[in-house]
């Protein structure tokens, strides 16, 4: 909500309440957790809480993404669900709450602990398939990637909650005219349910979901959207075999996935010393 | 080809008319200074610009501070950086050094046809038929610890447990850069080792010279331009990369680019052109010190 609205049409500042003036139109949304390989860690319930990313048994077998207001976000969920640091705001961190992180970062990266850091999402896919890394940061469509290649890879539901964050599209100032119509147009094209319909199958949420719900099946939308366990077989994007029936989706359904998010990514108050510090632990 | 003998460079007076010299040297650098001037000069000029402004969260402020500078020269995180960029560049220099100039030594005075002499150093260059990204990736699936490399050793009873150093590792980015890079310093090596008179070294074998002596007060002091010409195709790629050092090293060491482009992707603009200014300099400084060393334009114009 604080991010949502501009206070007028040329305005810099932001609103407070709802206002004629969204920020952007927000295109997909999701609450993302951990990804493991259940048959590399003895099973799906061997990775309960964000805490395990810590786990000296998964030591040399982790990684985060290289990109530092997830990475460091990801850290910070497991530092506090192991009691090591308490954090006001782990959306918002502190220059404090930074340091501190990335000194931890710092010590287990020199220990060994994190295998590697990924930079792309193809990166994450080949990680995890490959059993280099057994328990990661990882995206919602990477999870159905590696499964549709055969292997067990679980979206861990963790007891402390998700990670949410949401996208949005915007056009640029300084269209007027003919192309701001062209934008407009995309933006409602974008919402109209097939680009919604899509993503779904990869586990995103779309704002307007009840557009997507007519470019997927009954089954696909109670899956996916609801939770519940699958009626047939659940395809990817591009036909896939991504899960069989009978199986649910982690953490349930929109309402309980997006009603259980303890730290949405915003971009930090202290952004740039974040990225510096990222730096700083990457070099370490 | 019929008619008259062409003379066509031999400055403006084949072709009937008569132009001034200095146009006729205006006209020939004329493209180049056009397409550098268009594709590289302003791009670096806005690039120093924007290296002197200030950025919010989504915004680049048009001003002129030194913050940006100020950060680079203040933060250890620049130090190492460098410091782990160079070290990159001088492992990667020996290594290819040592196994180019082997190469090039081999093919020019180890092959007597002329035919197999062409044939093998084609050879040296089939791996450029592909991809740099492929040839980077291919040796990830090979050194992985479930890879070619571990599962033989461990079919092989040499090792017990996957040896994990091979890949996501300093090791794993030199290799790759050895594989990469290798040929630009080979080349220019061949390049000059090829030009030596063959008749120099029969006169030191006759005076009695060794294979060694030979090697050290002949070959190296020629090849002395090829080596410099092929240090600074090596050590400028090297300092310049981010792309195989994040992928070998699995994101475990950084350079000094890497670093920039993480500030890229945090779209702050201002602090990473302050980053690339800085790093433009720094490694003219080291090609002009070469350049200083060994004087290269002899290379180019004999």
């Amino acid at each position: 909500m604080k991010i949502g609205f501009w206070t007028g049409p040329d305005c810099k500042k932001l609103a407070d309440k709802p206002t004629d003036f969204l920020t952007m139109v927000p295109s997909l949304f999701n609450a993302d957790t951990l990804g493991m390989r259940p048959d590399l860690v003895g099973g799906r319930d061997q990775v309960k809480s964000w805490g395990d990313l810590l786990e000296p048994k998964f030591h040399g077998k982790t990684a985060l993404v290289d990109y530092a207001p997830v990475g460091v976000i990801d850290v910070a969920m497991a530092l506090e669900a192991r009691g090591e640091v308490k954090y006001a705001d782990k959306g918002n961190m502190t220059k404090a709450e930074i340091d501190q992180t990335i000194k931890i970062m710092q010590d287990l990266k020199k220990s060994g602990h994190f295998r590697a850091f990924w930079s792309n999402f193809d990166q994450s896919v080949n990680l995890m398939a490959s059993g280099e890394v057994v328990l990661q940061s990882m995206w919602s469509p990477a999870v159905t990637a590696v499964r549709s290649r055969g292997i067990d890879c679980y979206y861990a539901p963790l007891k402390e909650g998700h990670r949410g964050w949401t996208n949005g599209l915007t056009p640029m100032a300084h269209l007027t005219g003919l192309k701001m119509d062209c934008a407009m147009e995309y933006l409602n094209w974008y919402n109209s349910g097939w680009q919604g319909g899509f993503i779904a199958k990869q586990g995103y949420y779309s704002p307007v979901p009840e557009t997507a719900r007519k470019f997927m099946t009954p089954e696909e939308w109670d899956y996916w959207y609801e939770g519940k366990p699958a009626a047939v077989d659940i395809k990817d994007p591009y036909g896939n075999l991504m899960e069989k029936k009978g199986a649910t989706r982690d953490g349930g359904s929109l309402w309980q996935r997006e009603g259980n998010v303890t730290v949405w990514n915003t971009v930090m108050d202290e952004d740039r010393h974040l990225t510096r510090r990222w730096n700083d632990f990457i070099s370490a | 080809m019929a008619g008259p003998q062409p003379t066509f460079f031999k400055t403006g007076t084949s072709i009937g008319m008569k132009l001034p010299p200095s146009l006729v040297s205006w006209l020939q650098v004329g493209p180049l200074a056009v397409i550098l001037t268009l594709f590289f000069g302003i791009p670096v000029l806005v690039v120093i610009i924007v290296s002197f402004f200030d950025f919010d969260h989504s915004d680049i402020v048009p001003t002129f501070i030194f913050d940006n500078y100020v950060d680079v020269f203040t933060s250890d995180v620049t130090m190492r950086l460098y410091l782990s960029s160079l070290k990159f560049a001088a492992i990667v220099w020996a290594i290819t050094l040592v196994i180019g100039f082997t190469l090039a030594n081999y093919l020019v005075f180890h092959i007597n046809s002329l035919l197999i002499k062409i044939g093998l150093f084609l050879l040296c260059s089939v791996p450029f038929w592909t991809s740099t990204i492929i040839r980077m990736i291919s040796w990830i699936p090979f050194l992985g610890r479930n890879g070619l490399f571990n599962t033989m050793l461990i079919d092989a009873h040499i090792t017990s447990k996957p040896l994990e150093f091979l890949l996501f590792s300093d090791f794993a980015v030199v290799v790759a850069y050895v594989h990469l890079f290798t040929l630009f310093m080979m080349v220019p090596i061949f390049n000059s080792m090829a030009r030596i008179d063959p008749r120099i070294i029969e006169a030191a074998k006759d005076a009695g010279a060794s294979r060694f002596a030979i090697l050290r007060e002949i070959v190296l002091p020629l090849c002395k331009s090829g080596i410099a010409l092929g240090s600074i195709f090596v050590v400028t790629q090297v300092m310049g990369d981010f792309f195989v050092v994040k992928v070998m090293s699995g994101g475990q060491s950084a350079s000094v680019v890497s670093a920039l482009q993480n500030e890229i992707a945090a779209l702050q603009y201002p602090p990473a052109a302050a980053s690339a200014v800085t790093l433009v300099i720094v490694v003219m400084l080291m090609v002009a010190g070469i350049l200083r060393l060994v004087d290269v334009r002899k290379e180019l114009v004999s």
